[in-house]
């Protein structure tokens, strides 16, 4: 009973913080296809890790850090062999619903995506915490370096991207 | 096109993601979410399997040592055989302590420290394991001759024999390390074989050295 009134609230949390999964995935696969493997890594062990979660974070960091440290591996990985726990993979997650979406965005979405993607692994997660409106402070308790550290990352690298959107705008 | 301005549009665009992608919680509850089991947790089931399987040839081993304790020829290879599985042990017993050490809620940054350098421990074994193989194959057919008939296998295998086997496992040590270098990327189907190249030849273990190295630059900068 009491891992069923568990599995109910972690599922609901997921539920509320699904967006977390879209843009993990989707900035740290190098194929896209690997995306529905991805997300149910992550959502494995984020239930495995559940007990331990005790609400000291809100569940949306919480779930950040282990995406993270769950993508980043997954990334490294080369030969990484996942357990498919259900049939259809993509069913965890309507993947293909919210790239139609992306898809339908401005032009300035798909670009920011994109230049995301190029930066290395622990520099994407540094601008989309900020870009999610995370605070220095959350930053640098998910990623784990000084508060000044970020805030000096954060600056260079909207510094980057500036000009990549520069360049790009100059060259249409 | 200012990044702050972007800001805005992302998160009109994260509120469009939430209202529309769905996930799937019912199929992830008929599938019971209990019987998962994560990347770690296979690894270490793994190596839990190995280490049994070394205390059992550690036995083995302890026993024929027991049993030709006076007889230097046959502990000679008994006892290299027997290093090289508690090399084995060790690294194993140290693995399964930087696993049960991982949380993947920690911070990225001590979560990825651990989880490299049981990278490049893991990658060390392989290594090991592929280059000091052949080397040992003597010692063990002398240990299993030995061990199962009870018979001398120096009178059986010439004294060249032996020398000449030990000298080609030496000789085969480099020649698996430049294929190892040379045609890792033909092995793109294979993956398992590929990486195992890859720890050979020594480029997993740069990769993955170069990537603390990265962690502990974006740590202090």
């Amino acid at each position: 009973m009491a891992i069923i009134v568990s599995q109910e609230r972690f599922l609901s949390l997921v539920e509320e913080n699904k967006k977390i999964l879209y843009k993990v995935a989707n900035a740290y696969c190098k194929d896209p296809n690997d995306r529905p493997d991805l997300v149910q890594e992550i959502v494995i062990e984020l239930w495995l890790s559940f007990d331990r979660f005790d609400n000291r974070c809100q569940f949306s960091t919480w779930m950040y850090r282990i995406a993270i440290n769950v993508a980043i591996s997954f990334y490294r990985s080369q030969r990484r062999k996942v357990q498919n726990i259900v049939p259809i993979k993509d069913f965890i997650l309507e993947i293909a619903v919210a790239d139609e979406m992306l898809e339908q965005e401005g032009d300035d979405i798909r670009l920011l995506y994109k230049l995301i993607n190029q930066l290395d692994e622990l520099n994407r997660i540094l601008i989309i915490l900020y870009l999610d409106g995370y605070s220095q402070n959350e930053i640098a308790e998910i990623l784990g370096i000084s508060s000044s550290n970020v805030s000096t990352k954060v600056n260079r690298i909207k510094q980057k991207l500036q000009q990549e959107f520069e360049s790009i705008s100059i060259s249409k | 096109m200012n990044l702050d301005d972007i800001k805005n549009q992302w998160s009109a665009f994260d509120k469009k993601l939430d209202n529309s992608i769905k996930l799937n919680t019912l199929l992830l509850k008929e599938v019971s979410l209990n019987k998962t089991n994560s990347f770690l947790r296979r690894l270490s089931l793994s190596i839990y399997a190995e280490l049994i399987l070394s205390f059992l040839v550690l036995l083995i081993l302890g026993n024929f040592i027991w049993n030709n304790l006076y007889h230097i020829k046959f502990l000679i290879p008994a006892i290299s055989l027997d290093l090289f599985i508690i090399f084995l042990v060790h690294s194993s017993i140290r693995q399964l302590i930087e696993i049960n050490s991982i949380d993947f809620s920690e911070p990225i940054i001590t979560n990825q420290k651990k989880l490299g350098s049981l990278r490049v421990r893991r990658i060390n074994e392989t290594k090991m394991v592929f280059l000091v193989s052949p080397l040992l194959w003597v010692p063990l057919l002398i240990v299993i001759v030995r061990g199962i008939t009870g018979l001398d296998p120096y009178s059986i295998f010439s004294a060249s024999w032996l020398v000449g086997n030990l000298l080609f496992g030496l000789a085969v040590i480099p020649i698996v390390f430049w294929v190892s270098k040379r045609y890792s990327h033909k092995f793109q189907s294979s993956p398992f074989v590929q990486s195992i190249m890859n720890d050979i030849a020594g480029r997993s273990l740069n990769e993955a050295i170069g990537f603390l190295d990265k962690l502990a630059k974006f740590e202090k900068e």
